[in-house]
This record gives C-alpha cells, sequence and structure tokens, in this order.
C-alpha cells in the first residue's frame, strides 16, 4: 500500500489527535482478539451442534437413502 | 489537496460509478420494503402477489448485481488509481466499459419493470436466478451479458495500469489494495464465464426464438458455477476495506499484510470449484459432487475465520492506542461515534452471525431443513445485505470527500444510519431464520397455505411476521439516511479544507512473506485446474446428450 | 513471515471447526441416516412426453414389498399429482420411495420442518426414500418458484397406521 507521502498537506486526521500511544510490532499482543474469536468459536461450535442434533436430526422424517 | 485533485479524471469515473450505484439502491431498497410488507400480510396493496414476483426480480438484480458492481468497480477504481498512483491509461476505454454496464443494465431494468406496466409487452419475472424453462423477454439477457462483460473491460482497464506500474517498478511488491483488486478479478474472470456461457450460448438464443427447447439442468448447474463464487465477488470488496481502510478508522494499522494476501489466494483458488453446494438438493448431480463441495466449502471457512483474526486485531490495535484495555473492554475505546467506523464495524459483527448460518447452509445434509426457506434470505441479508451492503454505505461516508473534495453533509445523519442498519436487519434477519427453520419458504408472495400448520421452535409466526415488516421499515428508513447524505453531500456539500484520506502502513508488511504470494499466473493455474477437477465430468456429462437436451419448452413469465 | 503466535493458534482451531463440522455431517450421514436426494442411474426423461411414460402417466402409490411403498409423483404448473387435489395417502413406519418429476418448469418439493426436501427438474427424476413416523398428516410445498401461481402450490400426504392403509387405490404395475 502506498504509504501516505505528504503529511503537510493529508493534514491531522481526528484519529490521531485521540491516540495516547504508539504500539510497535513487537508490544502488540492480541489479548482481546484472542478472547473475541475464542468466545466465537465456542459459540459456533454450540450452536451448531444444537442445531445439527435437536433441530434437524430429531425432527424426522429424513431422507433415509 | 486529496483524490480529486490528484487524479481528476478517475475522480470522475468512480463518482459515475458510485451514482449508478445508489439509484440502484434506492429502487431496489424500496421494492424490498414492499416485499417485507407484502410477504408479511402487513400491507399488499403496492402490488398483486402475481406481481410480486416482477418486484422480488427488481430487488435481486438491483441490489446483487447492479448496486454491488457498480460500486465495486468504483471502489476499486479508485484503490487501484490510489496506490498505482496513476490516473486511467485512456479515459475513453474507462467511460466505454462504464457505458457498456450502464446501457446493459438500463436493458435488463426495463425488462424486469415493464412486467409491472401492463400493455408494455415486456416482463422478466425469472427472479435473480432466472432458471430456465422460465423464460424472460430477452432484453433481459443480453442486458445482463452486456453488464457482465462490460465489468471484465473495467478489470481490463486495473491491469493496463497494473501493467505500466509494473514497468516503471520492476521489484516492488503489488500494492495491497491492487492486490486485493488483481486478484478479486482473477476470480471474477474465472466464474462469471460459467454465467456468460449460459447467457450467450444457451439463453439468448433460446428467448430469441431460435432454438425452441432448453435442458433446465445445465443452465442451472452453470448459473451455480458463477453463483457461489459471485458472493465472493461482494464479499472481497468488504474485505478490501476492512484489511485496508478499517484499522485506519480504528486508529491502529493492519496486523499483517502477507496474511491478507493469502486470504484472497485462498478465494481465488476455491469460490468457483464448490456451486454444487446450491444443489444439495438437485437430481442429476452425483453425490461425489456433492461431498466434495461440502468439504471445499467447508474448507473456505478458513480464510474468512483467518480474516476475522486479522482485522479484530487491527481494531484492538487501533483501540489500545486510543487507550484501550482488558479482555473486551478495549471495544469501548474503538470510535463510535464516526459513521465509516461504526458501520464497518456492525456490518462485520453481522457478517459473523451470517457465517454461522452460512456454515449451516454449507453441511450437506442439515440444509435439507433450510434448503430454499427463509432461513436462505435470514442467511444473505447478513452476508450481502449488510456485511457487504452496510461496509459500502459505510466506507462512502470516508470516500465522498476524498472524490467531491467536500464536506461530508449531516454528519449527525450519517452516524444514525448504521446504527438504524444494523437495528432493522437484526429484527428482519433473527426473524427469517426462525422462520425458515418451521420450513416457511423463501421466494413467495403469500406464505401462508390453507392446509399448512407450521411447527414454531421459539416465538410464534405473528411475531416473526411484525418483526420482518417493521425491521424492512428500518431499514428502508436506514436507507432513506443514507441517500440524503449522499446527495446532500453532492449537491449542497461545502467545499473540504482538511480531508483525512490517509491509510498507515501496516505492522507487519508484504517485506515480511515470501515473493510467491505475488505471482499470479500461479495462482490462477491453480484455480483453473480445480475448476477443471470440478466440473469437467458434470458438465461433459450435461453436455454429451444434447445442448439442449433433454429439453423443455419455455414458460415466459 | 511473521505469524503471531495467537493467530497461530487461531488457524489451529479453525482447522479444528472445520474438521469438526466435516466430521459432525459424516457421522450424520452414515450413522444417523440423514442423507439427500441422490440420482437415479440411467432414468433421464423427456419432459415434453413424459405425463406418457410407462410410470409418470399413473402417478400414485406402488406397492413393492410389506415394508416398501414407491410414489411416482408428478410436479406442474401449480399442482402436485398426487398431492393437491386429493392427498397422497401413504403408511406410517413403512419405507416410501419417492421418484418425482415436471413436464413444464421447475418446482421444489418441501415437508416443512422436516429433512425432506428436493428439487424437482424437467427433464431428470428426483429420487429419494423415507419413513414417516407419525400417523398424521404433513404439508407439500413447492419451495422453487414456478410461475404466477407459485404461491398457489401445496400439497398433503396423509400418513396412516399401516394397520389402516387401505391398499385398493393403489397403482397395479
Amino acid at each position: 500500500m502506498s504509504t501516505e507521502s505528504a503529511p503537510s498537506e493529508a493534514s491531522a486526521p481526528e484519529a490521531d489527535s485521540e491516540r495516547t500511544k504508539e504500539i510497535s510490532l513487537d508490544e502488540f499482543e492480541p489479548y482481546g482478539t484472542l478472547a473475541v474469536t475464542g468466545s466465537y468459536f465456542v459459540l459456533l461450535l454450540v450452536l451448531y451442534a444444537l442445531l445439527y442434533f435437536v433441530e434437524f436430526a430429531a425432527h424426522a422424517p429424513h431422507i433415509i437413502e | 489537496m486529496t483524490f480529486v485533485n490528484h487524479y481528476p479524471k478517475a475522480a470522475r469515473i468512480v463518482k459515475a460509478n458510485f451514482i449508478v450505484a445508489f439509484v440502484a439502491l434506492a429502487i431496489g431498497g424500496f421494492f424490498g420494503l414492499i416485499q417485507a410488507l407484502h410477504r408479511t400480510d402487513v400491507f399488499r396493496g403496492f402490488v398483486s402477489s402475481v406481481e410480486y414476483y416482477d418486484v422480488l426480480t427488481g430487488h435481486g438484480v438491483l441490489l446483487a448485481l447492479v448496486f454491488t458492481t457498480f460500486f465495486i468497480t468504483g471502489l476499486y477504481q479508485w484503490g487501484v488509481t490510489r496506490t498505482m498512483e496513476r490516473e486511467p491509461e485512456n479515459s475513453t476505454f474507462s467511460w466505454a466499459w462504464f457505458l457498456m454496464m450502464l446501457v446493459g443494465t438500463t436493458m435488463t431494468a426495463t425488462a424486469i419493470l415493464g412486467g409491472l406496466v401492463p400493455g408494455s409487452g415486456m416482463s422478466a419475472a425469472v427472479l435473480y436466478t432466472f432458471y430456465p424453462p422460465l423464460q424472460a423477454h430477452p432484453l433481459f439477457y443480453i442486458g445482463a451479458a452486456l453488464l457482465v462483460v462490460g465489468s471484465w473491460l473495467a478489470g481490463a482497464d486495473w491491469f493496463w495500469t497494473y501493467r505500466k506500474w509494473r514497468t516503471d517498478n520492476p521489484d516492488a511488491r503489488i500494492p495491497l489494495q491492487t492486490y486485493m483488486v488483481i486478484f478479486t478479478w482473477l476470480m471474477w474472470y474465472l466464474c462469471s464465464l460459467g454465467v456468460a456461457l449460459e447467457v450467450v450460448v444457451l439463453l439468448i438464443p433460446w428467448s430469441l426464438g431460435i432454438v425452441a427447447k432448453i435442458d433446465p439442468l445445465l443452465p442451472r448447474t452453470l448459473f451455480w458455477y458463477f453463483g457461489h463464487a459471485v458472493v465472493y465477488f461482494w464479499l472481497l470488496p468488504a474485505y478490501f476495506v476492512w484489511y485496508s481502510i478499517l484499522p485506519k478508522l480504528s486508529g491502529g494499522r493492519l496486523f499483517s499484510d502477507p496474511l491478507a494476501r493469502i486470504v484472497f489466494i485462498f478465494f481465488l483458488l476455491l469460490s468457483t470449484p464448490i456451486g454444487y453446494h446450491h444443489q444439495y438438493a438437485d437430481p442429476g448431480i452425483s453425490l461425489v459432487y456433492k461431498m466434495w463441495a461440502l468439504i471445499m466449502t467447508l474448507v473456505i471457512l478458513l480464510p474468512s475465520l483467518m480474516t476475522a483474526f486479522t482485522v479484530i486485531s487491527s481494531m484492538e490495535h487501533g483501540a489500545r492506542q486510543r487507550g484501550g484495555s482488558g479482555y473486551f473492554a478495549w471495544m469501548g475505546a474503538l470510535p463510535w461515534g464516526r459513521p465509516a467506523f461504526v458501520g464497518c464495524a456492525l456490518a462485520g459483527i453481522m457478517f459473523a452471525a451470517g457465517g454461522f448460518s452460512g456454515m449451516v447452509n454449507a453441511s450437506l445434509n442439515i440444509d435439507m431443513l433450510v434448503h430454499n426457506t427463509a432461513w436462505i434470505p435470514g442467511h444473505f441479508h447478513l452476508t450481502v445485505g449488510t456485511a457487504t451492503a452496510l461496509t459500502f454505505m459505510a466506507i462512502t461516508y470516508w470516500l465522498l470527500p476524498q472524490l467531491t473534495g467536500k464536506e461530508l453533509k449531516f454528519k449527525g445523519l450519517a452516524l444514525a444510519q448504521p446504527y438504524t442498519w444494523f437495528i432493522g436487519m437484526t429484527l428482519m434477519s433473527n426473524a427469517l431464520h426462525r422462520q425458515g427453520l418451521a420450513g416457511v419458504p423463501r421466494r413467495v408472495s403469500e406464505p401462508e397455505y390453507a392446509g399448512i400448520n407450521y411447527e414454531v421452535p421459539f416465538g410464534t409466526m405473528a411475531e416473526m411476521n411484525w418483526q420482518v415488516a417493521i425491521g424492512g421499515i428500518i431499514l428502508f428508513v436506514a436507507l432513506i439516511f443514507f441517500l440524503v447524505v449522499v446527495g446532500g453531500t453532492f449537491w449542497a456539500g461545502t467545499p473540504a479544507t482538511n480531508v483525512d484520506d490517509t491509510i498507515p502502513p501496516p505492522l507487519s508488511g508484504p517485506e515480511h512473506s515470501p515473493e510467491i504470494l505475488d505471482n499470479l499466473k500461479l495462482w490462477m493455474g491453480v484455480a483453473v485446474v480445480l475448476v477443471l477437477i470440478a466440473y469437467t465430468l458434470p458438465l461433459a456429462e450435461m453436455v454429451m446428450d444434447g445442448l439442449f437436451s433433454p429439453g423443455a419448452f419455455p414458460s415466459p413469465v | 513471515m511473521h505469524v503471531h503466535r495467537f493467530e497461530k493458534l487461531w488457524i489451529g482451531l479453525s482447522l479444528f471447526l472445520i474438521a469438526a463440522f466435516i466430521g459432525i455431517v459424516l457421522f450424520g450421514f452414515t450413522v444417523m441416516d440423514l442423507k439427500v436426494p441422490g440420482i437415479e442411474e440411467g432414468r433421464q426423461v423427456d419432459p415434453t412426453t413424459v405425463l406418457s411414460d410407462e410410470k409418470f402417466s399413473k402417478p400414485g402409490v406402488r406397492k413393492i414389498s410389506d415394508d416398501h411403498y414407491e410414489v411416482y409423483m408428478i410436479a406442474q404448473q401449480f399442482i402436485f399429482r398426487p398431492g393437491s387435489t386429493q392427498p397422497l395417502t401413504i403408511p406410517a413406519n413403512t419405507k416410501i420411495t419417492f421418484h418425482m418429476t415436471a413436464p413444464d418448469v421447475m418446482h421444489g418439493f418441501e415437508v416443512p420442518g422436516s429433512g425432506l426436501n428436493a428439487t424437482i427438474i424437467p427433464g431428470q427424476i428426483a429420487t429419494f426414500s423415507t419413513r414417516f413416523p407419525e400417523a398424521k398428516t404433513y404439508g407439500i410445498i413447492c419451495h422453487q418458484y414456478c410461475g404466477a401461481a407459485h404461491h398457489n402450490m401445496q400439497g398433503e400426504i396423509e400418513v396412516v397406521p399401516p394397520s389402516e392403509f387401505d391398499e385398493s387405490n393403489l397403482i397395479s404395475q
């Protein structure tokens, strides 16, 4: 991606002014992302199993062959 | 100084594409409102239950094909121009593909809307999937073909720019935005070939009466060769925004450029050879290929799950730079007062839910429970109807000042719009999903049947109908908000002084990835091989007994 | 290439999820007999002449054995034959094999809230077998848009206890 070139005319976007610190690649530990995606993982497994075995498999008739 | 000043020619092309996209969005969105009220029997005064199918065709074609395609060509023109840092090579050529797409769209829309005008002698109530032997007016098919071929030329335009750039930069890595454009379009060429063959070789001659009969299975299979990959054609431009712009809107930087590239390679390889999963309930498709589709479709979860991690972590990076902390509390530090950010973030949340219902659809036998029920529109209104559409609307708020040099008008309305959309879609989509579990079919003007008592798993049928109707109304209100903001900015915006158009470099850049990721010929080659494995035998079987046989006579609608 | 250890963990979890879903589906398919419509080998039909086909010219229920009946059904704009003008009557807890086709356009076959679901395509025969566990009335809906009166295309399956099943209405071979 073209790294932005001309800060002089590109102005100071609002997002920058609210930034309180710079976090570099080596410092950044995405614990929050792990928590969010981990929760999503559990939710997917539980919902999928519920839908498959309770909503679908328990409601006959089915195609058996 | 911003995009419109640096690249005035490209800016005009982008704006023209966006205007067509938003006109289609306005009409298609209004049709959606009519359907939500009609289906649920809240109000059936707009159209008859027969005309409902004309409106439904208009809704599907104008939103899923026209709004998306024009917005995507506009967005990608912007991305290519800004990262290649050059104007289109030949403006006449750029306007030619735009006009070709526009003429095609007008023809198709005329055929569809003709069905609502008594005595027009035209109609095309074949729905967005246009399965023969249902037959539309020839204009419908010819227009659709022009739209697709026009989009091919748009891609050629960007490859032209890329080749020029490559001559000047023989050793540079492809900038990420152009990389995503290229991979989306390689996939688009590969998959839209199927629908182009279907329309040009089979449907146009048949609709003109040159051949009398048609074999319904062959065009249906060609449609789904295209019809699943097309959902990634809608989704990848949203990923383009989430990877390349959303981290910045969150106050952070993209966590990993190499993983973004790998994700796009996955989509090029796997999007097309899985179309059979729309044909799990079909006769005429062998179980071997249904199993293949099951496995490949679930494997394609991987690039989307990887995207979830990279995009969320990039947002977390922004949140932590803005002072956020904790496992979940950091989300509160995100800029929930900025429309472009809010729209993309809410679109992402809805995509997580739509991802789940998509996993169910993909799963071969459980699909028998939901196939062609209201569950399916419940699903894709979360994906294309929100992940894609809401992202497009949100990023428009960020792009318009760059394209027009004007301040965004009605910022309060712009901020309310994504929240409103989110509420409306939550109501409508959860109810559609649950109706689908009860067996309520999709694509029907009167889903109440005299002899049928739907057994509703939770809630009541009346409650779900009200959620669909009220959700539809709220979505329409959100659409009006969007149109007012865009129209206001175009016609009454005041000149912008400080346009926010910068994108910081990724935390981990392309220099951390092997160069093989940028080898276009290699990946396109693998993609073609996978398609040949998936489709050669079944298509050969369908063609060998005669292109148009076993044939059925047309049934004009 | 820089891939954070959390991201490696997530990719691992994602692969596990994919494997788990494939595993559940295959378990259901093989062990629990949750299947999908298949191909009737070598049985394409000409939609323009199917109404005079040996079997489809007399749609209805045929007996194969005491525990196995088969149903030939025509779906056409905008009725199921049998099913729409009179209910399709079949015995409970008995294997029923459906063969369905259409002479005009595509139709759908859906028993709401169940796992019975098929696309009916002119030129092809949709085939599957099932057992109805309960003696009660089930609905049939055409879930594939088939034209102006699509929303009127519905039918009924009347499932009766095997002892009460009247064999006098069977179609003789």
